[in-house]
């Protein structure tokens, strides 16, 4: 059993690590650096419990605090941690040290073929390479520009489990599990995929970038129909029915800027289709984000927009199935 | 012929002996310091913060009028100039990037090893800096000891 409970000032959390990626996601200032640290032994929590294979690490109550280098929890800081001191080869050689000489030259051979590390390999990979090389039970990555590719390349090469942080919500869905933390508390767990479409809260709806949080009132709920009715403070739409909410429900809707579409003005009325006016557009890598009075957004890929984007009057459909009640 | 030990003492040779240690020693104490946590490190700060103000010359010349030994100047010395060494470097750990630290005692890596293979490295400069200003310190201190000395015999 791997778990953690721990509570060192604002920082209270509680989750279990189980083998494969675990992402923890947050802003900065959510004390995502804080959490590895406690984990890797560095920081000394004020209370709780900290296990990895059923060893415990630290036991409040127990006065059990192991000091970090009997852990094998490897910690990946968030800045340049290669020792300066020491080329790269040398620090894998070093952290390598407890192995006697040969065996050391054998790992440090292993690792530098399995990485393909030479000497315009990036320095990210070569701290990884450094890390994976004590065969670590834990895996601690701070939030230091991994990428997807880079994550597979570490699950392949070691079977520990991986605890990450990140503020990149791409690489989050690389993850098996994620984790949403803000202000040292988890907001909500669960798979990348059911934090995304699921946000429990209008805080991780926030935080996930969903563009649409608006509040509402719920007009009308019909569970035999599978439908209801919510008021907005300028349109109404038509949604699924929403279990566990009654008529009068002052409710937080999110929607996704990707999944509202925008038509021109004379494309006509349809089904929950509102005409709002446009207001700004900010250019983004992959979409352009068009920004509508009442705080709606939508993303239009480039292709869509080029021939609308003379439009004077848009028309916004809400798809009843992209509305979710936070 | 009598020959002047005043003159040797405050030779290269002792005042180089002392500064090295006084690094020797202000190092690694400046280190523990600033990355250890144990029962007598608010003493052993507070000492090092008074013995900033104690008046070096006067100390050397209670030494020296006792007894002109190499070693009363040698201690006397390594008294005088250890707590500047000190806190100069602890100032020099202090603004080190902790990253390492952390990585290295993360992997498995002891403490002893986290300071002479990883951090002190890292500080070299700030050594040598604070090494050039004791030997600097201590030739002045040394100059104005040998005076007193000579004024009151």
């Amino acid at each position: 059993m791997t778990g953690v409970r721990i509570v060192l000032g604002k920082l209270d959390v509680d989750f279990g690590i189980e083998p494969g990626g675990t992402a923890i996601f947050g802003p900065g200032g959510a004390g995502k650096s804080l959490l590895l640290e406690t984990v890797a032994g560095l920081v000394r929590p004020d209370s709780g419990r900290i296990l990895l294979d059923d060893a415990i690490l630290f036991d409040a109550a127990a006065a059990v605090h192991l000091p970090p280098g009997r852990r094998r929890a490897a910690l990946i800081p968030q800045t340049d941690s290669l020792f300066p001191g020491m080329s790269p080869k040398q620090n894998l050689m070093f952290a390598a040290r407890r192995y006697p000489r040969l065996e050391r030259h054998r790992r440090v051979a292993e690792i530098v073929d399995k990485f393909q590390l030479n000497a315009n390999s990036p320095r990210l990979r070569w701290i990884l390479a450094r890390a994976l090389i004590t065969e670590p039970k834990l895996l601690l990555i701070d939030d230091v520009g991994l990428d997807a590719a880079l994550l597979r390349e570490i699950r392949e090469n070691t079977s520990a489990p991986v605890l990450f942080a990140s503020r990149n919500l791409d690489l989050c869905c690389a993850a098996d599990r994620m984790l949403v933390l803000a202000n040292g508390r988890i907001l909500q767990r669960g798979t990348p995929r059911q934090v995304i479409d699921r946000p429990e809260s209008v805080e991780v709806a926030r935080l996930l970038g969903i563009g649409n949080v608006l509040e509402a009132t719920v007009g009308a709920l019909d569970p035999s129909r599978n439908s209801s009715t919510l008021d907005f403070a300028h349109f109404s739409l038509n949604g699924p029915y929403f279990p566990g909410h009654f008529r009068g429900d002052r409710v937080w809707v999110a929607v996704a800027a990707e999944n509202l579409r925008a038509h021109a003005g004379d494309a006509g009325p349809g089904p929950n289709r509102v005409p709002l006016e446009l207001v700004g557009t900010v250019p983004r890598a992959q979409s352009v984000l068009l920004e509508f009075a009442g705080g709606v957004s939508v993303a239009l890929s480039y292709r869509d927009y080029a021939p609308a984007k003379d439009n004077k009057s848009w028309l916004v459909e809400f798809p009843p199935s992209a509305l979710r009640i936070l | 012929m009598p020959v002047d030990r005043g003159w040797l003492v405050l030779g290269a040779e002792t005042l180089s002996l002392v500064t090295a240690c006084a690094v020797l020693a202000g190092v690694p104490l400046a280190w523990m310091l600033e990355n250890r946590q144990f029962a007598a490190k608010p003493a052993i700060s507070a000492i090092v913060r008074a013995a900033i103000l104690l008046p070096a010359p006067l100390l050397i010349y209670l030494l020296v009028s006792r007894s002109l030994s190499l070693a009363a100047m040698s201690a006397a010395g390594v008294v005088a100039v250890l707590p500047l060494v000190t806190r100069q470097m602890r100032a020099a750990f202090a603004g080190l990037d902790r990253s390492y630290g952390k990585a290295a005692r993360s992997l498995g890596v002891p403490e002893s090893l986290v300071f002479a293979r990883v951090e002190l490295p890292l500080v070299r400069r700030a050594a040598a800096a604070a090494a050039a200003w004791a030997l600097a310190r201590l030739a002045l201190e040394f100059a104005a000891a040998f005076w007193i000395s000579r004024l009151r015999a």
